[in-house]
């Protein structure tokens, strides 16, 4: 039975895909643009959890101007809940969850980053998913504009203090 | 060895374990259908500035009517009718199959155009299972059915010796310091267990350890005999039972061992051909 055109592009398509996925896991640099031209994420990142972890819980906290000038106190806008046996079954929280701490941790690490740039940072896509977010919530009447965090903490057995990884400017609402 | 399934029962098997997974999957989405929403952090309008070609252009035209709320919630609801429809017809083969595996492959893409942020490896899995069960089903030639088995199953092994071999290269997984921190962490942690890991940093360590050796050495598979394979493939559900029940990871447990029956079939291939390697 010879093979048709199809089954040979068949043939290249899985081909080229283990090829792609074997070369964007070698620890270089130079080859990180290959998961950069991914939008479709066809290319699977299969290094879970390694080689450094999320070892660190993260928290957005949001605060309003009020009329008069004056701030209101944080609020945190909770996204992890407590784990509940049915979780192994049957888990939709983790979507809200995972969607925040990815975009949480992005915000973070460009913050972080050396190309941290005060004026792009504004216009990033997780500050402004963020800005959104915290701008559909509910706030007090008279509430002019608001400012949101994103603040680590250090795990539910540690007694270390949290700390702010990232400060927003005020914007109108 | 004797073979353990015929190519067609592998894939079967595959696309059906793979199939509750996507149907899970989907209703998780639908059930949290408000992240999507107005008032939801996965606003579509912010996240197709990510890419010009989701902005503006032909393909911007194509995808916004899709993705835009609330027509978006269509994408896993019809991702879960195609999946569901494979579960229910287990002997649809040819271009059905391939319709329905590709519509489920589609759509799972949909879901990573939308938005990369919340999907998880589970969703590549699912990706990279459905679009080679579509191909092969709409090829039928038993040549790229082989290589359909193969790819799923490399892929599947790639994941955990991946996984593996990065974790090794920390020396903070080595110690059990990580695992213990990971199980402290609100969003994929257990209170109770990470104070037992904390309070037992050997058992920690073990623990880790135990994770990092099966993982980094699952790639052999391929060149084991068939109990040492069953053994890999035995702790694997066990490794994914505990990362559901301690860590919530429910949907990772159908999407890997989807390619179980793929590995199985290829590491016994495997083992079959370099038996008639050494013994020629």
């Amino acid at each position: 039975m010879t093979l048709g055109s199809f089954d040979w592009a068949v043939l290249a398509v899985l081909g080229t895909w283990l090829l792609a996925t074997l070369v964007s896991h070698v620890p270089t640099r130079r080859l990180r643009w290959i998961k950069d031209v991914d939008p479709f994420g066809l290319i699977p990142g299969w290094t879970f959890f390694a080689p450094k972890p999320a070892t660190t819980d993260l928290h957005l906290l949001y605060r309003d101007r009020l009329d008069d000038g004056c701030c209101t106190e944080w609020r945190e806008i909770p996204f992890a809940e407590r784990r509940r046996l049915l979780h192994a079954v049957w888990n939709p929280g983790k979507r809200y969850r995972k969607a925040l701490f990815d975009i949480c941790m992005g915000l973070a690490e460009s913050a972080i980053g050396s190309e941290h740039d005060p004026a792009t940072m504004k216009l990033s896509i997780p500050y402004l998913l963020l800005l959104t977010y915290v701008g559909s919530v509910d706030h007090l009447p008279g509430a002019r504009a608001v400012q949101f965090s994103v603040v680590t903490s250090f795990g539910m057995v540690s007694d270390r203090e949290p700390e702010v990884l990232f400060l927003s400017e005020f914007h109108g609402l | 060895m004797t073979l353990p399934m015929e190519p067609g029962q592998v894939l079967f098997w595959a696309q059906v374990i793979a199939s509750v997974s996507v149907v899970l999957a989907s209703l998780e989405w639908l059930a949290a259908a408000p992240l999507m929403g107005p008032r939801g952090v996965l606003q579509w309008e912010v996240l197709r500035s990510r890419y010009t070609f989701l902005y503006e252009g032909p393909a911007a035209r194509l995808v916004h009517p899709v993705l835009r709320y609330p027509a978006a919630l269509a994408v896993p609801g019809v991702r879960a009718v195609a999946a569901g429809a494979l579960l229910a017809l287990p002997g649809l083969e040819g271009a059905g199959a391939a319709a329905l595996a590709g519509v489920v492959a589609v759509t799972s893409v949909l879901m990573f155009v939308r938005s990369p942020y919340s999907m998880d490896g589970a969703d590549q899995m699912t990706v990279l299972t459905f679009a080679t069960l579509s191909l092969v089903h709409a090829s039928g030639h038993p040549w790229v059915r082989e290589a359909g088995i193969w790819f799923i199953a490399i892929q599947g092994a790639l994941s955990y010796s991946i996984a593996g071999w990065a974790k090794a290269s920390a020396r903070d997984w080595r110690n059990g310091r990580y695992l213990a921190q990971i199980m402290a962490t609100r969003i994929y942690g257990a209170p109770a267990l990470a104070r037992f890991l904390g309070d037992h940093p050997r058992l920690a360590a073990l623990a880790a350890w135990s994770v990092i050796l099966w993982e980094s050495t699952f790639i052999l598979v391929f060149f084991l005999p068939e109990p040492a394979v069953a053994a890999y493939l035995l702790l694997g559900l066990f490794f994914h039972v505990h990362t559901a029940l301690a860590m919530g990871l429910n949907t990772f447990f159908w999407s890997f061992v989807a390619a179980y029956p793929p590995i199985y079939y290829a590491a016994s291939r495997s083992h079959a051909w370099l038996g008639g390697l050494l013994g020629s």
